[in-house]
């Protein structure tokens, strides 16, 4: 049997099943999931200032949507496929005799795996308390699948640009999508990359291990230029906006005991400034668009690895240090605002953290270094698939 | 007072499915112009909710609000009061849930309000991790069946995607990508294997830390017999104590001491001395040969309630000596035996007095029970009674196979000097207070609030103060299963 296997750029062949205007389950898709990032600040920011909550809090609702909608969507679309003619069907793959599109099935496994963790997470409270913090098993799970929504609303949106004749319009809802991703991602590490620890070495391996991979993959994957640093402005802009609405809403705590009394819902704290090792990862990427191969490859993660981590440093080593400055302590930076209810941080709000145990010493930037060098060629690689993914 | 449920070392290590009860504490006194009766299910797990309950005894009261105050952080840092809304069918009982989310010494501070005026109550209590929930088999069998669902179709998922998911729609896979997809296939499946097992660890991690630090367990300290007097040194669990801050006395005395006889139930009531910075010491006087059951009580500054537990063993009976502290005393034996009637039981003292426990009948495990007692003179009129060691009434209540240990009095089973530290942290008037308005003064029946944590056979001793003498009578208390 023959295989066509689509390649960059894409032939006319390939691109025959694609429509001028955006579908309406990629459109459904990426909006919903948006709603992710935003109802996961809401729900930590409430946590922090209210403290008490119920399943129905607005924050949780808006996290609920943000896995329902894409579900809906996405079980349409395969139920849809699965009963259709071949010639109405959108591009898909069969899983256990069913056709649907792969990002409609990476939804599907997200919308189950969120709604596995609800008894899970109802177990843990029962069995450990209620948790105060982002990182427990079974929000794991729940983190799993909302990350497996929001990918799998990229992945819809990819495979149409990838079918598009012209690609611009599905690229840009693209690197929208990834800056969800991006945003989603800075909230599961939050408790990494608080300003007073980014003068330690954890927070600069963390930040190679995670943020390289949608950056290098965004810029990788869309069809357009500056596609990374379109990502980290997105990210910016809702975690900008997130850090101005909030504080704007009245609220006080209503668990004890309050250590630190506030009167208003808590900012997120100001955003990373991803946007400039994204910039230069672009003018990278841009600058070996023509060079193709394993090697090649190679030799650009190394320089992208090296660039994050270089332009990381120079722009949030003296950034945390202003951010965490009482010059910070006002409504456009939200420095110093972001502390929940239960903490009276005192003078320590002023402070780098556990210089001590975790210096950023030569050796944990040579490790962070690689980390990000390592993670720049798995993903080049992961993108190169996503560069061509039809279904 | 107080009043702990104790497990000993036996019931800590025994599988977790060996429930020995809940615990309720209890408040009954005056609060301003009011009288109220405020029972607590604590959460079993911390943060957790707590039941909170409030029957108003006296008083026209108009709405109740109910707020958890840690004791490190005062009113000032609680939230605003919640309402207590009216218990349906009944006139004068409120309820409430109240979120505890910190470990140590907190008090529920209960605001009333009425035509009488506003009036607080403080209800101190050990806001505890108390229980290790296991996870049903149902339970771990739907998670098992649908995470292994799950990942099947995550592995299936990541084998099209490789092996059709760049191909055009209508176009099948070469061998090259069959292959492919099959290796993609055995990487996420490892990899996934890896992840659920590093889950695994994870998941052990933070249920061995709650174990080992956020689980309550009694201590056991050690104890020795030296001199006819009983030694017991806290050096040993000075590390394990939860609570950094010093102890504070109780009714005058750093340590309540009880040693309870594990088959005759004889009981010594002592106040141990400090002698050096962790080492305490009582004399003892007669007491018959065997092994003992050792519950001591302390408070802690931050209003913390313990009991430690300890096991000696007397070899040779004791010979009576007099005690250097008038306010300890022991119990062997009633002065004849217990005349029971449906009404009440009828215990004999010296001196012709003699105690009554009024309405003895239909004790319910985790019910709540009001224990009621009095005690007569010869010619079968009230006794008067004094106070000892500050409260008209001590009811020490062990069950027969000792994994149960409660103190309590009139006023509840709250530790009356939290009640005064969580007060006088407030800056409020109940450091100044008589003990009238803590507890109320009773006027021919002592008045116990309690809950039996579990069926069983248990031994309670009342001691009072009477005719210049400790008096203490027991009694044997079976109580059934709240099913049966």
């Amino acid at each position: 049997m023959q295989t066509q296997v689509a390649e960059f750029p894409l032939t006319s062949a390939t691109a025959s099943r694609t429509t001028a205007s955006v579908p309406w389950f990629c459109l459904a898709a990426v909006f919903a999931a948006t709603c992710i990032p935003i109802g996961a600040l809401w729900d930590i920011s409430w946590h922090s200032t209210i403290g008490r909550d119920t399943f129905w809090t607005p924050a949780h609702i808006m996290i609920h949507l943000g896995g329902v909608i894409p579900a809906f969507a996405a079980s349409w679309l395969i139920f849809r496929n699965t009963f259709t003619t071949e010639e109405n069907r959108v591009p898909g793959v069969r899983v256990w005799g069913f056709h649907g599109p792969l990002g409609a099935w990476v939804i599907v496994w997200g919308a189950l795996a969120m709604l596995l963790s609800a008894p899970f997470d109802d177990w843990w409270h029962n069995a450990y308390g209620l948790d105060v913090e982002i990182l427990s098993p079974p929000h794991v799970v729940l983190a799993m699948g909302m990350y497996a929504v929001a990918i799998g609303a990229l992945l819809l949106v990819l495979s149409w640009q990838n079918r598009a004749e012209n690609p611009k319009l599905g690229s840009l809802l693209f690197i929208y999508a990834a800056g969800v991703l991006l945003t989603m991602s800075t909230i599961i590490i939050t408790e990494e990359s608080y300003p007073n620890q980014q003068h330690g070495g954890t927070f600069y391996k963390v930040s190679c291990m995670i943020y390289p991979t949608y950056l290098v993959a965004t810029a990788r994957a869309a069809r357009i230029r500056w596609a990374a640093t379109g990502a980290a402005a997105v990210y910016t802009v809702l975690i900008l906006l997130m850090n101005w609405v909030l504080p704007l809403f009245e609220a006080r705590p209503l668990l004890a005991p309050i250590y630190n009394p506030l009167d208003r819902m808590v900012p997120p704290g100001f955003p990373l400034l991803l946007i400039v090792p994204a910039i230069l990862i672009d003018l990278l990427m841009h600058g070996f668009r023509h060079r193709k191969g394993f090697w090649w490859d190679t030799l650009l993660a190394l320089l992208l690895g090296l660039t994050f981590l270089g332009s990381l440093l120079a722009v949030q080593w003296p950034f945390s240090k202003f951010l965490i400055s009482p010059v910070a302590e006002n409504w456009f930076f939200a420095g110093n605002q972001m502390w929940p209810y239960w903490i009276n941080m005192g003078d320590n709000k002023y402070r780098f953290w556990g210089l001590e145990r975790n210096p950023l010493t030569f050796q944990a930037l040579a490790i962070a270094a690689l980390i990000a060098c390592v993670k720049s060629r798995l993903v080049l690689g992961v993108a190169n698939w996503m560069r061509r993914v039809q279904r | 007072m107080r009043s702990i449920l104790v497990l000993i070392l036996l019931a800590v290590l025994a599988p977790i499915h060996a429930h020995v009860g809940t615990k309720l504490v209890y408040f009954e006194g005056d609060s301003g112009s009011y009288r109220v009766r405020v029972s607590i299910r604590p959460p079993e797990v911390v943060p957790g909710l707590a039941q909170i309950n409030v029957r108003v005894l006296k008083g026209d009261v108009t709405q109740i609000g109910v707020l958890p105050v840690k004791w490190d952080a005062g009113r000032v840092g609680a939230p605003p009061p919640d309402l207590c809304t009216a218990v349906p069918g009944e006139t004068n009982l409120y309820t409430a849930q109240l979120w505890f989310m910190d470990m140590g010494a907190y008090s529920v501070f209960v605001d009333l309000d009425g035509k009488a005026g506003k009036a607080t109550a403080i209800v101190p209590l050990n806001s505890i991790s108390t229980r290790r929930l296991g996870m049903p088999r149902w339970m771990a069998t739907l998670f098992t069946v649908t995470g292994g669902l799950l990942i099947i179709l995550l592995v299936t998922i990541i084998n099209t995607a490789v092996r059709d998911g760049v191909l055009a729609q209508g176009i099948g896979p070469d061998k090259t990508r069959r292959r492919l997809g099959y290796l993609a296939m055995v990487v996420a499946a490892v990899v996934l294997t890896s992840a659920l097992a590093r889950g695994k660890v994870w998941w052990d991690k933070v249920d061995r830390e709650f174990r080992n630090e956020r689980l309550f367990k009694p201590l056991q300290v050690q104890a020795q017999i030296k001199d006819q007097r009983v030694e017991l040194d806290l050096a040993s669990i000075r590390h394990d104590m939860r609570d950094r801050t010093v102890l504070v006395a109780d009714h005058g005395k750093l340590m309540h001491l009880f040693l309870v006889h594990k088959t005759s139930g004889a009981l010594a009531h002592l106040h141990p001395q400090r002698l050096k910075d962790d080492l305490f010491a009582a004399e003892l006087t007669a007491l018959p040969a065997g092994t003992y059951t050792l519950f001591a009580d302390i408070t802690h500054e931050s209003g913390l309630t313990q009991t430690l537990l300890s096991e000696i063993e007397i070899p040779t009976s004791l010979p009576s000596r007099t005690l250097s502290d008038p306010d300890d005393s022991t119990w062997l034996t009633n002065a004849g035996p217990a005349l029971s009637t449906a009404a009440q039981v009828t215990v004999p003292l010296a001196g012709a007095l003699s105690v009554n426990w009024l309405e003895p009948a239909g004790l319910v495990a985790d019910g709540e029970a009001v224990l009621r007692f009095e005690v007569l003179a010869g010619d079968g009129r009230p006794a008067p009674i004094e106070p000892y060691l500050g409260m008209w009434a001590h009811l020490i209540i062990v069950s027969e196979d000792h994994q149960v240990f409660t103190h309590l009095h009139p006023g509840g089973t709250v530790s009356m000097a939290a009640q005064d530290l969580f007060a006088q942290r407030e800056r409020q008037r109940s450091g100044k207070q008589s003990l009238d308005v803590i507890c109320g003064r009773p006027e021919r029946e002592l008045v116990f609030p309690y809950s039996f944590p579990k069926a069983g056979r248990y031994r309670m001793y009342l001691q009072t103060r009477a005719l210049g003498q400790i008096i203490t009578a027991a009694f044997e208390v079976t109580v059934v299963g709240n099913h049966g």
